[in-house]
Protein backbone atom coordinates (compact mmCIF):
# COMPACT_ATOMS: atom_id res chain seq x y z
CA UNK A 1 0.00 0.00 0.00
CA UNK A 2 2.69 2.65 0.85
CA UNK A 3 4.37 2.00 -2.50
CA UNK A 4 1.09 2.66 -4.32
CA UNK A 5 0.73 5.98 -2.53
CA UNK A 6 4.38 6.75 -3.29
CA UNK A 7 3.83 6.03 -6.99
CA UNK A 8 0.92 8.44 -7.08
CA UNK A 9 3.00 11.05 -5.26
CA UNK A 10 5.88 10.56 -7.68
CA UNK A 11 3.54 11.10 -10.60
CA UNK A 12 2.32 14.33 -9.05
CA UNK A 13 5.83 15.52 -8.19
CA UNK A 14 7.13 14.62 -11.65
CA UNK A 15 4.71 17.16 -13.07
CA UNK A 16 5.84 19.93 -10.71
CA UNK A 17 8.55 21.37 -12.94
CA UNK A 18 10.08 23.79 -10.42
CA UNK A 19 10.49 21.07 -7.80
CA UNK A 20 11.98 18.64 -10.32
CA UNK A 21 14.38 21.25 -11.71
CA UNK A 22 15.62 22.11 -8.22
CA UNK A 23 15.97 18.43 -7.26
CA UNK A 24 17.83 17.41 -10.41
CA UNK A 25 19.86 20.52 -11.17
CA UNK A 26 21.33 21.32 -7.76
CA UNK A 27 23.51 18.18 -7.32
CA UNK A 28 24.95 18.58 -10.81
CA UNK A 29 25.59 22.29 -10.29
CA UNK A 30 27.45 21.45 -7.07
CA UNK A 31 29.35 18.66 -8.83
CA UNK A 32 30.50 21.15 -11.47
CA UNK A 33 31.39 23.79 -8.88
CA UNK A 34 33.35 21.37 -6.66
CA UNK A 35 35.16 19.98 -9.68
CA UNK A 36 36.38 23.50 -10.45
CA UNK A 37 37.53 23.83 -6.81
CA UNK A 38 39.51 20.58 -7.09
CA UNK A 39 40.99 21.69 -10.41
CA UNK A 40 42.05 24.98 -8.87
CA UNK A 41 43.56 23.24 -5.82
CA UNK A 42 45.73 20.89 -7.87
CA UNK A 43 46.93 23.53 -10.36
CA UNK A 44 50.37 23.50 -8.78
CA UNK A 45 50.46 19.81 -7.86
CA UNK A 46 48.71 17.43 -5.46
CA UNK A 47 48.19 19.25 -2.14
CA UNK A 48 49.29 17.65 1.12
CA UNK A 49 45.81 18.04 2.65
CA UNK A 50 44.09 16.28 -0.26
CA UNK A 51 42.09 13.98 2.01
CA UNK A 52 40.70 16.84 4.08
CA UNK A 53 39.79 18.87 1.00
CA UNK A 54 38.30 16.13 -1.16
CA UNK A 55 36.31 14.49 1.60
CA UNK A 56 35.03 17.74 3.02
CA UNK A 57 33.72 18.49 -0.43
CA UNK A 58 32.17 15.06 -0.74
CA UNK A 59 30.57 15.49 2.68
CA UNK A 60 28.76 18.45 1.20
CA UNK A 61 26.64 15.94 -0.70
CA UNK A 62 25.48 14.59 2.68
CA UNK A 63 24.40 18.13 3.56
CA UNK A 64 22.68 18.25 0.18
CA UNK A 65 20.84 15.01 1.00
CA UNK A 66 19.46 16.77 4.08
CA UNK A 67 18.40 19.82 2.06
CA UNK A 68 16.93 18.45 -1.17
CA UNK A 69 13.98 16.38 0.17
CA UNK A 70 12.62 19.30 2.18
CA UNK A 71 10.96 20.80 -0.90
CA UNK A 72 9.04 17.67 -1.78
CA UNK A 73 8.38 16.67 1.83
CA UNK A 74 7.19 20.16 2.68
CA UNK A 75 4.80 20.07 -0.23
CA UNK A 76 3.64 16.50 0.39
CA UNK A 77 0.90 17.22 2.89
CA UNK A 78 0.48 20.97 3.07
CA UNK A 79 0.32 21.19 -0.73
CA UNK A 80 -2.49 18.67 -0.69
CA UNK A 81 -4.18 20.62 2.08
CA UNK A 82 -4.32 23.65 -0.16
CA UNK A 83 -5.45 21.75 -3.22
CA UNK A 84 -7.96 19.73 -1.13
CA UNK A 85 -6.61 16.53 -2.61
CA UNK A 86 -5.82 14.71 0.61
CA UNK A 87 -9.39 14.18 1.79
CA UNK A 88 -10.34 11.47 -0.73
CA UNK A 89 -7.28 9.50 0.33
CA UNK A 90 -8.19 9.84 4.00
CA UNK A 91 -11.59 8.29 3.30
CA UNK A 92 -10.04 5.06 1.98
CA UNK A 93 -8.98 2.07 4.12
CA UNK A 94 -5.36 3.26 4.14
CA UNK A 95 -3.79 3.71 7.56
CA UNK A 96 -2.02 6.87 8.73
CA UNK A 97 1.30 4.98 8.74
CA UNK A 98 0.78 3.87 5.13
CA UNK A 99 -0.01 7.41 3.97
CA UNK A 100 3.03 8.84 5.76
CA UNK A 101 5.32 6.08 4.55
CA UNK A 102 4.10 6.48 0.97
CA UNK A 103 4.65 10.23 1.06
CA UNK A 104 8.04 9.80 2.70
CA UNK A 105 9.17 7.32 0.02
CA UNK A 106 8.16 9.76 -2.71
CA UNK A 107 10.05 12.58 -1.01
CA UNK A 108 13.09 10.36 -0.42
CA UNK A 109 13.70 8.66 -3.76
CA UNK A 110 14.10 11.49 -6.31
CA UNK A 111 16.51 13.58 -4.17
CA UNK A 112 18.56 10.51 -3.25
CA UNK A 113 18.90 9.35 -6.84
CA UNK A 114 19.74 12.86 -7.93
CA UNK A 115 22.26 13.32 -5.13
CA UNK A 116 23.95 9.98 -5.93
CA UNK A 117 24.15 10.94 -9.59
CA UNK A 118 25.67 14.33 -8.71
CA UNK A 119 28.15 12.82 -6.24
CA UNK A 120 29.16 10.11 -8.73
CA UNK A 121 29.73 12.75 -11.39
CA UNK A 122 31.86 14.76 -8.98
CA UNK A 123 33.92 11.69 -7.97
CA UNK A 124 34.54 10.72 -11.60
CA UNK A 125 35.59 14.24 -12.62
CA UNK A 126 37.73 14.64 -9.47
CA UNK A 127 39.50 11.35 -10.20
CA UNK A 128 40.18 12.49 -13.75
CA UNK A 129 41.61 15.83 -12.54
CA UNK A 130 43.69 14.19 -9.81
CA UNK A 131 45.15 11.55 -12.16
CA UNK A 132 46.06 14.26 -14.65
CA UNK A 133 47.68 16.22 -11.82
CA UNK A 134 49.95 13.28 -11.07
CA UNK A 135 48.11 11.18 -8.48
CA UNK A 136 49.05 7.58 -9.08
CA UNK A 137 45.75 6.00 -8.05
CA UNK A 138 42.03 6.68 -8.24
CA UNK A 139 41.14 8.62 -5.11
CA UNK A 140 37.41 7.86 -5.37
CA UNK A 141 35.58 5.75 -4.48
CA UNK A 142 36.93 4.97 -1.04
CA UNK A 143 35.47 3.70 2.26
CA UNK A 144 34.82 7.19 3.59
CA UNK A 145 32.85 8.01 0.47
CA UNK A 146 30.90 4.76 0.82
CA UNK A 147 29.93 5.52 4.41
CA UNK A 148 29.01 9.10 3.53
CA UNK A 149 26.98 8.36 0.43
CA UNK A 150 25.50 4.95 1.20
CA UNK A 151 24.85 5.21 4.95
CA UNK A 152 24.94 8.78 6.21
CA UNK A 153 23.33 10.51 3.20
CA UNK A 154 20.23 8.24 3.13
CA UNK A 155 19.82 8.69 6.89
CA UNK A 156 20.16 12.47 6.45
CA UNK A 157 17.56 12.39 3.68
CA UNK A 158 15.18 10.35 5.86
CA UNK A 159 15.71 12.88 8.67
CA UNK A 160 14.83 15.72 6.31
CA UNK A 161 11.84 13.88 4.83
CA UNK A 162 10.35 13.08 8.21
CA UNK A 163 10.91 16.61 9.48
CA UNK A 164 9.31 17.92 6.29
CA UNK A 165 6.28 15.65 6.53
CA UNK A 166 5.94 16.50 10.22
CA UNK A 167 6.19 20.25 9.55
CA UNK A 168 3.88 19.88 6.58
CA UNK A 169 1.16 18.29 8.66
CA UNK A 170 1.33 21.03 11.29
CA UNK A 171 1.50 24.24 9.26
CA UNK A 172 -0.90 25.71 6.73
CA UNK A 173 1.31 26.87 3.87
CA UNK A 174 4.02 25.27 1.77
CA UNK A 175 6.60 27.98 2.45
CA UNK A 176 6.26 27.51 6.20
CA UNK A 177 6.77 23.77 5.85
CA UNK A 178 9.77 24.26 3.56
CA UNK A 179 11.37 26.75 5.92
CA UNK A 180 11.04 24.44 8.92
CA UNK A 181 12.17 21.38 6.96
CA UNK A 182 15.00 23.39 5.42
CA UNK A 183 16.50 23.88 8.88
CA UNK A 184 17.23 20.16 9.09
CA UNK A 185 20.53 20.67 7.27
CA UNK A 186 21.89 22.58 10.31
CA UNK A 187 23.22 19.57 12.31
CA UNK A 188 24.86 18.17 9.17
CA UNK A 189 26.39 21.53 8.36
CA UNK A 190 27.67 21.76 11.94
CA UNK A 191 29.54 18.47 11.48
CA UNK A 192 30.96 19.78 8.20
CA UNK A 193 32.23 22.96 9.86
CA UNK A 194 33.66 20.95 12.75
CA UNK A 195 35.50 18.75 10.22
CA UNK A 196 36.89 21.68 8.26
CA UNK A 197 37.93 23.45 11.45
CA UNK A 198 39.72 20.33 12.63
CA UNK A 199 37.52 19.91 15.71
CA UNK A 200 36.65 16.42 14.48
CA UNK A 201 38.05 14.27 11.72
CA UNK A 202 35.61 12.92 9.15
CA UNK A 203 36.93 9.40 9.66
CA UNK A 204 34.86 6.27 9.11
CA UNK A 205 34.39 5.86 12.86
CA UNK A 206 33.20 9.46 13.31
CA UNK A 207 30.86 9.17 10.36
CA UNK A 208 29.42 5.86 11.63
CA UNK A 209 28.84 7.26 15.12
CA UNK A 210 27.11 10.30 13.62
CA UNK A 211 25.08 8.00 11.34
CA UNK A 212 23.99 5.97 14.38
CA UNK A 213 22.76 9.12 16.08
CA UNK A 214 20.85 10.24 13.00
CA UNK A 215 19.29 6.77 12.67
CA UNK A 216 17.96 7.01 16.24
CA UNK A 217 16.47 10.44 15.44
CA UNK A 218 14.95 9.03 12.24
CA UNK A 219 13.11 6.29 14.12
CA UNK A 220 11.95 8.77 16.75
CA UNK A 221 10.75 11.28 14.16
CA UNK A 222 8.75 8.58 12.34
CA UNK A 223 6.75 7.85 15.47
CA UNK A 224 6.32 11.55 16.24
CA UNK A 225 5.06 12.17 12.67
CA UNK A 226 2.67 9.25 12.91
CA UNK A 227 1.45 10.38 16.32
CA UNK A 228 0.80 13.94 15.17
CA UNK A 229 -0.86 13.05 11.86
CA UNK A 230 -4.53 13.40 12.78
CA UNK A 231 -7.06 12.78 10.05
CA UNK A 232 -9.84 14.49 11.91
CA UNK A 233 -7.75 17.63 12.41
CA UNK A 234 -6.87 17.65 8.73
CA UNK A 235 -10.54 17.53 7.78
CA UNK A 236 -11.65 20.01 10.42
CA UNK A 237 -8.96 22.67 10.59
CA UNK A 238 -7.90 22.75 6.99
CA UNK A 239 -11.25 23.75 5.54
CA UNK B 1 -32.83 -2.93 17.14
CA UNK B 2 -34.34 -0.24 19.29
CA UNK B 3 -35.38 2.92 17.62
CA UNK B 4 -33.54 5.79 19.20
CA UNK B 5 -35.22 8.55 17.27
CA UNK B 6 -36.00 11.46 19.51
CA UNK B 7 -39.65 11.91 20.41
CA UNK B 8 -39.48 15.63 19.59
CA UNK B 9 -38.60 14.81 15.98
CA UNK B 10 -41.52 15.32 13.63
CA UNK B 11 -42.43 12.08 11.89
CA UNK B 12 -45.56 10.47 10.50
CA UNK B 13 -45.01 7.58 12.87
CA UNK B 14 -42.43 8.21 15.54
CA UNK B 15 -41.58 4.56 15.94
CA UNK B 16 -40.71 3.90 12.32
CA UNK B 17 -40.74 7.22 10.44
CA UNK B 18 -41.78 5.34 7.31
CA UNK B 19 -38.70 3.17 7.40
CA UNK B 20 -38.82 0.32 4.91
CA UNK B 21 -39.88 -2.43 7.32
CA UNK B 22 -38.84 -5.37 5.16
CA UNK B 23 -35.19 -4.33 5.21
CA UNK B 24 -32.72 -4.53 8.06
CA UNK B 25 -31.09 -1.47 9.55
CA UNK B 26 -27.45 -1.26 8.63
CA UNK B 27 -26.65 2.20 9.95
CA UNK B 28 -27.63 3.17 13.46
CA UNK B 29 -26.92 6.59 14.85
CA UNK B 30 -27.61 7.03 18.56
CA UNK B 31 -27.61 10.38 20.34
CA UNK B 32 -24.66 11.61 18.31
CA UNK B 33 -22.99 14.77 19.58
CA UNK B 34 -20.00 16.64 18.19
CA UNK B 35 -18.60 19.88 19.54
CA UNK B 36 -15.97 22.14 17.95
CA UNK B 37 -14.62 24.48 20.59
CA UNK B 38 -17.65 26.36 21.86
CA UNK B 39 -19.90 25.36 18.97
CA UNK B 40 -22.14 22.32 19.13
CA UNK B 41 -22.13 21.07 15.53
CA UNK B 42 -24.28 17.98 16.11
CA UNK B 43 -26.52 17.62 19.11
CA UNK B 44 -28.28 14.41 20.12
CA UNK B 45 -28.96 13.18 16.59
CA UNK B 46 -30.43 9.68 16.25
CA UNK B 47 -31.72 7.76 13.26
CA UNK B 48 -31.42 4.42 11.48
CA UNK B 49 -30.92 3.65 7.81
CA UNK B 50 -32.21 0.49 6.16
CA UNK B 51 -30.31 -1.56 3.61
CA UNK B 52 -30.87 -0.38 0.03
CA UNK B 53 -32.40 2.90 1.11
CA UNK B 54 -31.56 6.31 -0.30
CA UNK B 55 -31.47 8.34 2.89
CA UNK B 56 -31.32 12.10 2.58
CA UNK B 57 -29.85 14.48 5.12
CA UNK B 58 -31.13 17.98 4.49
CA UNK B 59 -30.71 21.22 6.33
CA UNK B 60 -29.53 24.83 6.00
CA UNK B 61 -25.85 25.65 5.53
CA UNK B 62 -23.87 24.93 8.67
CA UNK B 63 -26.64 22.81 10.15
CA UNK B 64 -24.31 19.88 10.93
CA UNK B 65 -25.13 17.61 7.98
CA UNK B 66 -21.55 17.04 6.87
CA UNK B 67 -20.31 16.54 10.41
CA UNK B 68 -23.00 13.90 10.92
CA UNK B 69 -21.97 11.88 7.87
CA UNK B 70 -18.30 12.31 8.65
CA UNK B 71 -18.96 10.80 12.09
CA UNK B 72 -20.78 7.92 10.39
CA UNK B 73 -17.92 7.30 7.99
CA UNK B 74 -15.30 7.49 10.74
CA UNK B 75 -13.62 10.63 9.47
CA UNK B 76 -14.54 12.35 12.71
CA UNK B 77 -14.92 10.96 16.18
CA UNK B 78 -18.11 11.95 18.01
CA UNK B 79 -17.78 13.45 21.48
CA UNK B 80 -20.66 11.32 22.72
CA UNK B 81 -23.27 8.99 21.31
CA UNK B 82 -22.43 6.47 18.66
CA UNK B 83 -22.79 5.47 15.04
CA UNK B 84 -22.55 1.90 13.84
CA UNK B 85 -22.37 0.45 10.35
CA UNK B 86 -23.24 -3.23 10.10
CA UNK B 87 -22.64 -3.29 13.84
CA UNK B 88 -19.10 -1.95 13.41
CA UNK B 89 -17.88 1.18 15.11
CA UNK B 90 -16.30 3.72 12.72
CA UNK B 91 -14.01 4.74 15.56
CA UNK B 92 -12.78 1.32 16.65
CA UNK B 93 -13.14 -0.64 13.40
CA UNK B 94 -12.04 2.14 11.06
CA UNK B 95 -10.40 -0.01 8.39
CA UNK B 96 -13.32 -2.46 8.28
CA UNK B 97 -15.87 0.34 8.06
CA UNK B 98 -13.95 2.06 5.25
CA UNK B 99 -13.99 -1.17 3.27
CA UNK B 100 -17.78 -1.13 3.13
CA UNK B 101 -18.33 2.62 2.90
CA UNK B 102 -17.51 4.76 -0.12
CA UNK B 103 -17.29 8.45 0.63
CA UNK B 104 -17.53 11.42 -1.71
CA UNK B 105 -16.58 14.42 0.35
CA UNK B 106 -17.81 17.95 -0.16
CA UNK B 107 -15.29 20.16 -2.02
CA UNK B 108 -12.59 17.52 -2.24
CA UNK B 109 -10.39 17.36 -5.32
CA UNK B 110 -7.63 15.39 -7.00
CA UNK B 111 -4.19 16.55 -8.11
CA UNK B 112 -4.85 18.65 -11.25
CA UNK B 113 -2.62 16.59 -13.53
CA UNK B 114 -3.63 13.12 -12.42
CA UNK B 115 -5.38 11.20 -15.17
CA UNK B 116 -8.80 9.67 -14.66
CA UNK B 117 -7.53 6.11 -15.07
CA UNK B 118 -4.58 6.77 -12.74
CA UNK B 119 -6.88 8.03 -9.98
CA UNK B 120 -9.21 5.06 -10.37
CA UNK B 121 -6.34 2.54 -10.44
CA UNK B 122 -4.84 4.10 -7.32
CA UNK B 123 -8.09 4.05 -5.37
CA UNK B 124 -8.95 0.54 -6.63
CA UNK B 125 -5.62 -0.67 -5.25
CA UNK B 126 -6.72 0.21 -1.70
CA UNK B 127 -9.54 -2.35 -1.74
CA UNK B 128 -9.55 -6.13 -1.83
CA UNK B 129 -12.55 -6.49 -4.14
CA UNK B 130 -12.72 -3.39 -6.31
CA UNK B 131 -15.07 -2.87 -9.23
CA UNK B 132 -13.77 -2.93 -12.76
CA UNK B 133 -12.73 0.68 -13.42
CA UNK B 134 -13.52 0.56 -17.16
CA UNK B 135 -17.01 -0.77 -16.46
CA UNK B 136 -17.56 1.84 -13.78
CA UNK B 137 -16.51 4.67 -16.07
CA UNK B 138 -18.81 3.24 -18.71
CA UNK B 139 -21.71 3.18 -16.23
CA UNK B 140 -20.99 6.76 -15.17
CA UNK B 141 -20.70 7.95 -18.76
CA UNK B 142 -17.11 9.16 -18.64
CA UNK B 143 -15.35 6.25 -20.34
CA UNK B 144 -14.18 8.63 -23.08
CA UNK B 145 -12.44 10.76 -20.43
CA UNK B 146 -10.26 7.91 -19.20
CA UNK B 147 -7.04 9.56 -20.37
CA UNK B 148 -8.01 13.11 -19.47
CA UNK B 149 -6.37 14.91 -16.58
CA UNK B 150 -8.53 15.98 -13.64
CA UNK B 151 -8.12 19.68 -14.42
CA UNK B 152 -9.51 19.21 -17.93
CA UNK B 153 -12.79 17.69 -16.72
CA UNK B 154 -15.95 19.79 -16.54
CA UNK B 155 -17.74 20.26 -13.21
CA UNK B 156 -20.17 17.46 -14.02
CA UNK B 157 -17.39 15.12 -15.11
CA UNK B 158 -15.45 15.84 -11.92
CA UNK B 159 -18.53 14.95 -9.90
CA UNK B 160 -18.92 11.73 -11.88
CA UNK B 161 -15.30 10.89 -11.18
CA UNK B 162 -15.78 11.57 -7.47
CA UNK B 163 -18.75 9.19 -7.54
CA UNK B 164 -16.56 6.65 -9.33
CA UNK B 165 -13.90 6.98 -6.63
CA UNK B 166 -16.54 6.54 -3.92
CA UNK B 167 -17.80 3.39 -5.65
CA UNK B 168 -14.58 1.81 -6.92
CA UNK B 169 -14.11 -0.14 -3.68
CA UNK B 170 -17.46 -1.88 -4.28
CA UNK B 171 -18.99 -0.39 -1.11
CA UNK B 172 -22.28 -1.43 0.43
CA UNK B 173 -22.91 2.15 1.51
CA UNK B 174 -22.14 5.31 -0.48
CA UNK B 175 -22.01 8.66 1.29
CA UNK B 176 -22.47 11.50 -1.17
CA UNK B 177 -22.01 14.96 0.31
CA UNK B 178 -23.50 17.87 -1.67
CA UNK B 179 -22.75 16.08 -4.87
CA UNK B 180 -24.61 18.41 -7.18
CA UNK B 181 -23.64 21.74 -5.65
CA UNK B 182 -22.33 24.05 -8.37
CA UNK B 183 -23.59 21.94 -11.26
CA UNK B 184 -25.83 23.30 -13.98
CA UNK B 185 -29.42 21.96 -14.10
CA UNK B 186 -28.66 19.46 -16.86
CA UNK B 187 -25.61 18.05 -15.06
CA UNK B 188 -27.63 17.87 -11.84
CA UNK B 189 -30.32 15.82 -13.52
CA UNK B 190 -27.72 13.52 -15.05
CA UNK B 191 -26.18 13.06 -11.61
CA UNK B 192 -29.59 12.17 -10.20
CA UNK B 193 -29.83 9.45 -12.82
CA UNK B 194 -26.47 8.13 -11.67
CA UNK B 195 -27.58 8.02 -8.05
CA UNK B 196 -30.65 6.05 -9.09
CA UNK B 197 -28.39 3.61 -10.90
CA UNK B 198 -26.21 3.29 -7.79
CA UNK B 199 -29.35 2.50 -5.77
CA UNK B 200 -30.38 -0.05 -8.38
CA UNK B 201 -27.07 -1.83 -7.84
CA UNK B 202 -28.18 -2.44 -4.24
CA UNK B 203 -25.96 0.21 -2.68
CA UNK B 204 -27.40 2.09 0.29
CA UNK B 205 -26.98 5.79 -0.34
CA UNK B 206 -26.65 8.53 2.25
CA UNK B 207 -27.19 11.76 0.38
CA UNK B 208 -26.39 15.11 1.94
CA UNK B 209 -28.03 17.95 0.08
CA UNK B 210 -29.63 21.33 0.47
CA UNK B 211 -31.56 20.99 -2.77
CA UNK B 212 -35.11 20.02 -1.86
CA UNK B 213 -36.04 18.94 -5.38
CA UNK B 214 -33.10 16.54 -5.28
CA UNK B 215 -34.18 15.06 -1.96
CA UNK B 216 -37.78 14.82 -3.14
CA UNK B 217 -36.80 13.03 -6.31
CA UNK B 218 -34.20 10.62 -4.93
CA UNK B 219 -34.70 9.93 -1.25
CA UNK B 220 -36.80 7.23 0.36
CA UNK B 221 -36.59 9.18 3.60
CA UNK B 222 -35.10 12.47 4.66
CA UNK B 223 -33.74 13.68 7.97
CA UNK B 224 -33.94 17.44 8.46
CA UNK B 225 -31.14 18.77 10.63
CA UNK B 226 -31.26 22.33 11.87
CA UNK B 227 -28.78 23.94 14.25
CA UNK B 228 -27.20 20.56 14.88
CA UNK B 229 -30.45 18.87 15.89
CA UNK B 230 -32.66 16.43 14.03
CA UNK B 231 -36.02 18.18 13.76
CA UNK B 232 -37.89 16.01 11.26
CA UNK B 233 -37.57 12.53 9.80
CA UNK B 234 -39.94 11.13 7.22
CA UNK B 235 -40.52 10.32 3.59
CA UNK B 236 -40.32 13.46 1.46
CA UNK B 237 -43.99 13.09 0.51
CA UNK B 238 -45.16 12.67 4.10
CA UNK B 239 -43.03 15.56 5.30
CA UNK B 240 -44.33 17.79 2.52
CA UNK B 241 -47.93 16.79 3.19
CA UNK B 242 -47.63 17.32 6.91
CA UNK B 243 -45.49 20.43 7.04
CA UNK B 244 -45.72 21.85 3.53
CA UNK B 245 -48.70 24.07 4.29
CA UNK B 246 -51.98 24.54 2.50
CA UNK B 247 -53.10 23.55 -0.97
CA UNK B 248 -53.74 26.54 -3.23
CA UNK B 249 -56.27 26.13 -6.03
CA UNK B 250 -56.92 28.90 -8.53
CA UNK B 251 -59.27 29.08 -11.50
CA UNK B 252 -61.13 31.46 -13.80
CA UNK B 253 -64.90 31.12 -13.17
CA UNK B 254 -67.43 31.33 -16.03
CA UNK B 255 -69.82 33.37 -13.82
CA UNK B 256 -70.26 34.92 -10.38
CA UNK B 257 -68.97 32.82 -7.51
CA UNK B 258 -70.57 32.93 -4.10
CA UNK B 259 -67.58 33.29 -1.77
CA UNK B 260 -69.67 32.36 1.27
CA UNK B 261 -70.47 28.95 -0.21
CA UNK B 262 -66.81 28.27 -1.01
CA UNK B 263 -65.66 29.51 2.42
CA UNK B 264 -68.09 27.15 4.12
CA UNK B 265 -66.69 24.08 2.36
CA UNK B 266 -64.79 21.62 4.60
CA UNK B 267 -61.04 22.30 4.67
CA UNK B 268 -61.26 25.71 2.99
CA UNK B 269 -59.45 28.43 4.94
CA UNK B 270 -59.63 31.40 2.57
CA UNK B 271 -61.13 32.60 -0.72
CA UNK B 272 -59.57 35.49 -2.61
CA UNK B 273 -60.19 37.22 -5.92
CA UNK B 274 -57.16 38.22 -7.96
CA UNK B 275 -58.40 39.94 -11.07
CA UNK B 276 -60.47 37.43 -12.99
CA UNK B 277 -59.07 34.54 -10.94
CA UNK B 278 -60.36 33.04 -7.73
CA UNK B 279 -57.81 31.59 -5.31
CA UNK B 280 -59.01 29.06 -2.74
CA UNK B 281 -56.66 27.92 0.03
CA UNK B 282 -57.18 24.97 2.29
CA UNK B 283 -56.30 21.40 3.01
CA UNK B 284 -57.52 17.91 2.22
CA UNK B 285 -59.12 17.02 -1.11
CA UNK B 286 -59.67 20.67 -1.96
CA UNK B 287 -59.85 20.37 -5.74
CA UNK B 288 -62.68 17.83 -5.81
CA UNK B 289 -64.71 19.66 -3.18
CA UNK B 290 -64.39 23.08 -4.86
CA UNK B 291 -65.10 21.77 -8.37
CA UNK B 292 -68.18 19.95 -7.06
CA UNK B 293 -69.42 23.15 -5.35
CA UNK B 294 -68.87 25.16 -8.53
CA UNK B 295 -70.82 22.56 -10.49
CA UNK B 296 -73.72 22.94 -8.04
CA UNK B 297 -73.55 26.74 -8.55
CA UNK B 298 -73.70 26.24 -12.31
CA UNK B 299 -70.28 27.80 -12.71
CA UNK B 300 -67.59 26.32 -14.91
CA UNK B 301 -63.95 26.63 -13.92
CA UNK B 302 -61.25 27.05 -16.54
CA UNK B 303 -57.44 27.32 -16.33
CA UNK B 304 -57.47 25.39 -13.05
CA UNK B 305 -54.12 25.34 -11.25
CA UNK B 306 -53.43 23.47 -8.03
CA UNK B 307 -50.28 23.92 -5.99
CA UNK B 308 -49.72 21.73 -2.98
CA UNK B 309 -47.05 22.21 -0.35
CA UNK B 310 -43.77 20.56 -1.28
CA UNK B 311 -40.65 19.56 0.61
CA UNK B 312 -39.20 23.04 0.18
CA UNK B 313 -42.26 24.57 1.85
CA UNK B 314 -41.93 22.02 4.64
CA UNK B 315 -38.21 22.78 4.95
CA UNK B 316 -38.79 26.53 5.22
CA UNK B 317 -41.62 26.09 7.66
CA UNK B 318 -39.80 23.61 9.88
CA UNK B 319 -36.54 25.55 10.01
CA UNK B 320 -38.37 28.84 10.57
CA UNK B 321 -40.49 27.53 13.41
CA UNK B 322 -37.71 25.46 14.96
CA UNK B 323 -37.27 26.85 18.45
CA UNK B 324 -34.13 24.91 19.30
CA UNK B 325 -31.38 27.24 20.49
CA UNK B 326 -28.73 28.46 18.08
CA UNK B 327 -25.50 26.48 18.09
CA UNK B 328 -23.59 29.10 20.01
CA UNK B 329 -26.40 29.34 22.55
CA UNK B 330 -26.43 25.59 23.00
CA UNK B 331 -22.78 25.67 23.89
CA UNK B 332 -23.43 28.11 26.72
CA UNK B 333 -26.02 25.89 28.33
Amino acid sequence: MPWKIARKELKVIRRKKSIMFYTIALPFLLAALFSLVIRNDVASGIPSNLQLGAESILYFFVVLAAVLPSTIAGYSIVGEKIEKTLEPLLATPTTDGEILLGKSLAAFLPPMLSMWAGASTFMAVADYILRNAGLSYYYFPNWNAAVMLLILAPLAAIFSVEAGVLASSRVTDVRGANQIAGLMFVPFMAVFVAGVEGIITLSITTLLIFAGGVAIFDVGLYFVSKGTFRREEILTKWK
Amino acid sequence: MSNPENSSVKTTNPSTANMPMSRKNIVNVNHLRKVYGSTVAVDDVSFSIAEGEVFGIIGPNGAGKTTTVECISGLRVPDSGSATIYGLSPKNDREEVRKCVGVQLQESALPPRIKVWEALDLFASFYSNPLDSRELLETLGIANKRNSTFKKLSGGQKQRLSIALALIGNPKIAILDELTTGLDPEARRETWGLIERIRDRGVTVILVTHYMDEAERLCDRVALINRGRLIALDTPAAMAAREGGEVHMQFVPSGTVDDKVLSALPGVTSVEHRGSRVVVAGSGDLTTIVLYALLNMGVQASDVQVKSGNLEDAFVRLTKTDDSPKKSEVSKQ
